[in-house]
């Protein structure tokens, strides 16, 4: 039987009117596991969150909590817990006063607010916060209130709504530290929205990427970044560059291509494609090491030949700028290699792992990576 | 309190259902007085009390004079309000909070009492007659009411802070910059008001002349007490008749008659706003 | 010149409130100038006259019921014309609001000769009736802005904290609106205290404050009403001090 906290939704669909919010929604989560929400602004990623604590309905689907089916529950009965994107703090209440709304609309007694309200305070490092009003704090003490509030009434769930996207880098870089620590501590069942891969990557167990109110990958954070199942994924993931070449040969899950230069590549052959057909292949910038110099022979298979564009310092890195085969621009992110700088100009070569070389049928559509060096 | 699913479609109509209820009455109350005013002494239909609205001079006087009063009280009021309001878009912010102020105390005491405060300072040994005979400026008192002139200057005083405030509002929502440009492009003062504010306040505008016909058809203190008698506008004509002369069905024709016109102009007013807001892209209706 | 017009603008509109207000210590009967001496003797007779007060009391209960029999009705409009879309949604704004424009003398009448007369209501409840319709639109006007303004998620939160959608209304949203719903019924009161038009035809034997006051100006000629005026300036003079303190002077004119 499935335990507290864990969560089943099934084929859920949300419309607003003629739009599809969300569409055949499946995804399970075991009892404090903790799931990011990842995609582009205005992919559903909020509708789930509100299909999920009851404050949308579904239009088709089942959601279920444990061995309960949630889709008729009101939201005041779910137990669910959210931190909204803005907070949403009770202006008009103490810091003590909104954590205690919760626990004194669900008939905890009063006598014992004060001691839960100093638990979760204490929890979130604001005990000395406890009189002040909401817009006596800072953004990111705002934050952590919000989360005291929602986890004040021990919810089964936790969902929070862009958590961190309100705070500045600094503090976000911070916060997501511990944010990670806090989550961890409580063991609570945690789904998280985020635009931000990185946010996505250090936080979750499993990492749900959507597209157009549709899940089209869903992993631990490594397999996803290791093998994104699609361009969608590896571009919304990003620091990828694509050169264009034709699929040789094909074993399981690799595959060869030929460059247009002539040089040959093995890589992971991401999308089933045919034999004699054109296909990109996706170079993670951080996967490319410099090989030596053009003219220094073969440099072993996966090494590639390419000229020296633009050089940009990127404090503790070095980004090159690139031409490969046929015009099309890579990028090459290197740790400031202290002697073998290369200048603007220089034609080197460089290499990656077949592991780290992704093969995807080419996008239809405008390819923005085409861009000329 | 969301709307969430289909299951729900009756909710809003719940809500409404006290609101609906007072609507429903005035709406039935307002058939009534149409059904009344269309009802001969027999209890038949008749037209009769209209026929006798529009021909009869007597009874046709109030309506013209309501009308002659209100263009009047209009045209006056936005002449003085323009000044003001724009004024007010130029002073600190402590000193317009003053003016606000004043404005709003005026605006909140009764109308009533305002009236009896002009007959103190326009009666025939009023304030101000007895100031100027006083100083020896005169002999014999003006004649400031009794007559349409003092009914004018009760309507003015009512309507003024409306029309400031319309006007205000709208003068708000003016990008300052707008004409600031225009008066870099070489205009004088006078042209960058013709041209670029005028066009860009006439919703404030609309707004406020709708609110000065509301004051002129509401008015029965200012006929009354200034008018003295004289001066007989559509309220006072209602209510005697219905009240005081006992000819409720007249009364209840005038009355349907008045409601007809306000609707008409109200109507020609926004169909005039509407042209203006395509020719000028001023969307925004104000209040009103 | 603008300033100029404005000062005598200013002048114009306070003028009647000043003359009321210095005519009320003249000791003599009269109002000209310059007066006769001071004294409080017209102070003294506006509490000596039963129909002020008789008035006074009914205009104040008047004024109460019809302001909290709208705030009622119009917090339940304005939830259902912001948070729903439905059929005759903007019919039913539209009708709410309407008041406004309808000419005084064909609401009342309309209630005398309908509700009053044919329907047979009493009386006061006719006059009830007439004061809620005439206030609603400004209370409505109010919280329909104060709603739209309003951050939903805390409604939301309340209700992921375990509140029953009516529970996150009441502690949370209407605590949020009370400015607006203040401001709404501040107005709504004034504009009930001091109706004439509409409220002469069903005031039957029962005065307000406004229709004693009238009844009082065209019988008598002396400056009992001057000095009652000056003490009902407290009224105006409490909304602005309210309206500057707390609420916004901006809002109290309706924007
Ligand atoms: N109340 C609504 N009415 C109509 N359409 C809506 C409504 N709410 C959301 N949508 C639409 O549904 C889609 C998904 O919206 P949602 O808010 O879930 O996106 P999101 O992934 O959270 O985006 P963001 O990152 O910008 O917050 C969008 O196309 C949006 O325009
Ligand atoms: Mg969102």
């Amino acid at each position: 039987m499935p335990g507290r906290g864990s969560i089943r939704l099934s084929g859920v669909e949300v419309r607003y009117g003629s739009v599809v919010a969300l569409r055949d929604f499946g995804l399970e989560m075991a009892s404090g596991e903790i799931v990011a929400l990842l995609g582009p602004s205005g992919c559903g990623k909020s509708t789930a969150l509100r299909a999920i604590c009851g404050l949308q309905a579904l239009s088709a689907g089942e959601i279920w909590f444990g061995d309960r089916l949630m889709n008729t529950v009101p939201p005041h009965h779910r137990k669910v817990g959210m931190v909204f994107q803005n907070y949403a703090l009770f202006p008009h209440r103490t810091v003590a006063e909104n954590i205690a709304f919760g626990l004194a609309v669900s008939g905890v007694p009063r006598r014992q607010h004060a001691a839960r309200t100093g638990e979760v305070l204490a929890l979130v490092q604001m005990t000395e916060r406890g009189g002040h009003y909401p817009h006596q704090l800072s953004g990111g003490q705002q934050q952590r209130v919000a989360i005291a509030r929602s986890v004040a009434v021990s919810p089964d769930i936790l969902l929070l709504d862009e958590p961190l996207s309100a705070l500045d880098k600094q503090l976000r870089e911070q916060m997501r530290h511990e944010l990670t620590q806090l989550l961890r501590g409580i063991g609570i069942t945690t789904v998280f929205v985020t635009h931000d891969q990185e946010e996505a990557f250090a936080l979750a167990d499993r990492v749900v990427v959507m597209h157009d109110g549709a899940i089209v990958q869903c992993g631990t954070p490594a397999a996803i970044y290791a093998r994104p199942n699609s361009r969608f994924v590896a571009d919304f993931l990003g620091s990828i560059s694509y050169l264009g070449g034709v699929l040789e040969r094909a074993e399981t899950g690799t595959g060869t291509v030929l460059l247009d230069d002539g040089t040959r590549l093995r890589g992971q052959l991401v999308e089933a494609a045919g034999i004699g057909t054109r296909v990109d292949v996706g170079l993670r910038w951080s996967s490319l090491r410099p090989a030596g110099a053009a003219g220094d022979g073969g440099g072993g298979e996966g090494s590639l030949a390419v000229t020296v564009r633009e050089r940009v310092h990127r404090g503790d890195r070095v980004e090159y700028r690139l031409e490969g085969p046929g015009g099309r621009a890579i990028r090459l992110l290197a740790l400031t290699a202290t002697g073998a700088a290369h200048d603007v100009g220089d034609r080197i070569r460089v290499r990656a792992d077949a592991n780290d070389i992704l093969l995807f049928r080419p996008a239809t559509g405008p390819i923005r990576e085409g861009e000329p060096a | 309190m969301t709307a969430r699913g289909k299951g729900l479609a009756v909710a809003p109509y719940l809500f409404l259902i006290p609101a609906l209820a007072l609507t429903a009455s005035f709406l039935w109350a307002l058939w009534g007085l149409v059904h009344e005013s269309l009802t001969d002494p027999a209890g038949g239909v008749s037209f009769e009390n209209y026929r006798r609205m529009l021909t009869v001079p007597e009874y046709r006087a109030p309506i013209v004079t309501s009308l002659r009063l209100a263009v009047i009280t209009t045209l006056v009021t936005a002449a003085l309000a323009y000044p003001v309001a724009l004024h007010m878009r130029r002073m600190t912010p402590v000193a317009r909070l003053t003016v606000q102020s004043m404005l709003v105390l005026v605006f909140f005491s009764d109308y009533l009492l305002r009236m009896f405060g002009l007959i103190i300072l326009l009666g025939r040994r009023g304030l101000l007659n007895s100031l100027l005979m006083w100083t020896g400026l005169t002999d014999s008192p003006f004649r400031l009411m009794h007559n349409e002139l003092g009914v004018l200057v009760g309507l003015v005083s009512g309507a003024l802070p409306l029309m400031i405030f319309a006007l205000d509002a709208a003068l708000g929502r003016i990008d300052r910059s707008t004409e600031q440009a225009a008066a870099l492009l070489g205009g004088s003062p006078l042209r960058v008001f013709w041209h670029v504010t005028l066009p860009l306040s006439v919703p404030g505008l609309a707004a406020g002349i709708v609110l000065v016909l509301l004051v002129t058809v509401n008015a029965m203190v200012a006929p009354a007490l200034l008018g003295g008698g004289f001066v007989v506008m559509i309220s006072n004509f209602v209510y005697d008749r219905a009240i005081g002369l006992d000819e409720r069905s007249l009364a209840t024709a005038a009355a349907v008659i008045v409601f007809a016109v306000v609707v008409l102009i109200i109507l020609a007013v926004h169909a005039v706003l509407d042209r203006f807001a395509l020719r000028f892209g001023v969307t925004d209706r104000g209040r009103g | 010149m603008s300033r100029l017009v404005s000062v005598l603008v200013i002048l114009f509109l306070f003028a009647p409130l000043i003359a009321t207000t210095l005519i009320s210590f003249n000791a003599t009967p009269t109002f000209g100038f310059p007066s006769q001496g001071l004294s409080l003797r017209w102070y003294a007779n506006v509490f000596a006259r039963p129909e002020f007060w008789v008035g006074f009391r009914h205009s104040l209960l008047l004024a109460t019921l019809g302001t909290l029999a709208a705030i009622v009705i119009s917090t339940l409009t304005a939830v259902a014309v912001v948070r729903f879309r439905f059929p005759g949604r903007s019919l039913m704004n539209a009708l709410v609001m309407s008041p406004i424009v309808i000419p005084e003398v064909v609401l009342g009448l309309a209630i005398l000769v309908w509700i009053y007369a044919v329907l047979d209501m009493p009386g006061a409840w006719a006059l009830y009736l007439l004061h809620t319709i005439l206030v609603i639109p400004y209370i409505v006007r109010m919280i329909i802005a104060g709603l739209q303004g309003y951050d939903i998620n805390l409604e939301h939160a309340a209700m992921l904290l375990g509140a029953s959608p009516f529970r996150a209304f009441l502690l949370i949203t209407l605590p949020s609106l009370k400015d607006h719903i203040m401001a709404g019924a501040i107005v709504a009161f004034i504009v009930s205290l001091h109706n004439f038009t509409a409220t002469m035809f069903l005031v039957l034997n029962r005065p307000t404050l406004p229709t004693a006051v009238y009844q009082y100006i065209r019988t008598e000629t002396d400056p009992t009403v001057a000095a009652l005026s000056t003490l009902l300036l407290l009224i105006p003079l409490s909304v602005v001090a309210v309206g500057r303190r707390w609420l916004g002077l901006d809002r109290m004119v309706g924007r």
